[in-house]
C-alpha cells in the first residue's frame, strides 16, 4: 500500500540559503532544519498574538 | 513513525565505505535490492553500480544506526552519516547527497514542511500578503539575525 505523502517540499532561493549558511555555525544546526525550525517558531509567534 | 536503519558498503576486505544508505528494510534486503539494481542496470547510480560490479559483489553492508522516528528525522540522520563519512575521507559515491553537500551554496534547497504546519503557514503567508517561500525565507532571515543580536548582547 502506498505511504500517505506527509511533507510538501518547498523550494528556497539561494541567496536566502546562502545568507543562512554563511551564518551555520551561528545557527548550529543543519540549514535545512534552521529554515523549518524558524518558519515553525514564527507559525507559533503568530497565533499566540492572535 | 517507522523504523530505519543507515547502512554504510564498503568492499570486503577494505576500510573504506563508498556508499551511506538510509532504508525502512534490513539491512540484508537492502543489500539484495543493490546487487539487483547493479546486475539489471537500472539503478541511476553508475558510480556505485561500478564499485559492486568490479567488486565482483564482494560487499558487505554495515548497520551504523537503528532507530525509530519520522522521515526527516531520518534524513537529517542520514546527511549526518554522510557528512561524517566524507570528512574522513571515504571515497563516498552518494550522488544526489554529495552534489547537495559539496554545491549547496550555490543552489537552491528544498525545505520539507510538515502538511499539518503548511496549511497554517499558507494562512499566514495569505494574512500578509506573501508566498509560503517567502514566509518561511523572511522566517530564516529574522531567526538568523536574532540570535546575532543575543550572541554579540552577551
Amino acid at each position: 500500500m502506498k505511504q500517505k505523502k506527509e511533507y510538501e517540499s518547498v523550494k528556497i532561493a539561494k541567496e536566502v540559503v546562502d545568507k543562512v549558511r554563511e551564518d551555520k555555525k551561528t545557527t548550529g544546526v543543519p540549514v535545512s532544519t534552521f529554515f523549518y525550525q524558524a518558519a515553525v517558531e514564527k507559525l507559533k509567534l503568530k497565533k499566540v498574538s492572535k | 513513525m517507522n523504523t530505519y536503519n543507515i547502512y554504510a558498503l564498503r568492499v570486503t576486505g577494505t576500510n573504506s565505505f563508498f556508499y551511506v544508505g538510509l532504508t525502512m528494510m534490513a539491512i540484508e534486503k537492502r543489500l539484495c535490492s543493490h546487487f539487483h539494481e547493479s546486475r539489471s542496470g537500472v539503478g541511476s547510480n553508475k558510480d556505485k553500480i561500478g564499485v559492486i560490479v568490479s567488486a565482483e559483489f564482494c560487499i558487505d553492508s554495515i548497520l551504523i544506526e537503528h532507530f525509530t522516528s519520522n522521515k526527516r528525522y531520518a534524513r537529517e540522520r542520514e546527511d549526518y552519516w554522510i557528512e561524517c563519512f566524507l570528512n574522513d575521507g571515504h571515497p563516498l559515491t552518494n550522488k544526489v547527497r554529495i552534489a547537495e553537500y559539496k554545491e549547496s551554496d550555490t543552489k537552491k534547497i528544498l525545505i520539507d514542511i510538515p502538511l499539518m504546519y503548511l496549511v497554517d503557514m499558507k494562512e499566514a503567508a495569505k494574512e500578509s500578503g506573501q508566498s509560503v517561500k517567502s514566509f518561511i525565507e523572511v522566517a530564516a532571515i529574522e531567526k538568523v539575525q536574532k540570535i546575532k543580536k543575543a550572541k554579540s548582547s552577551k
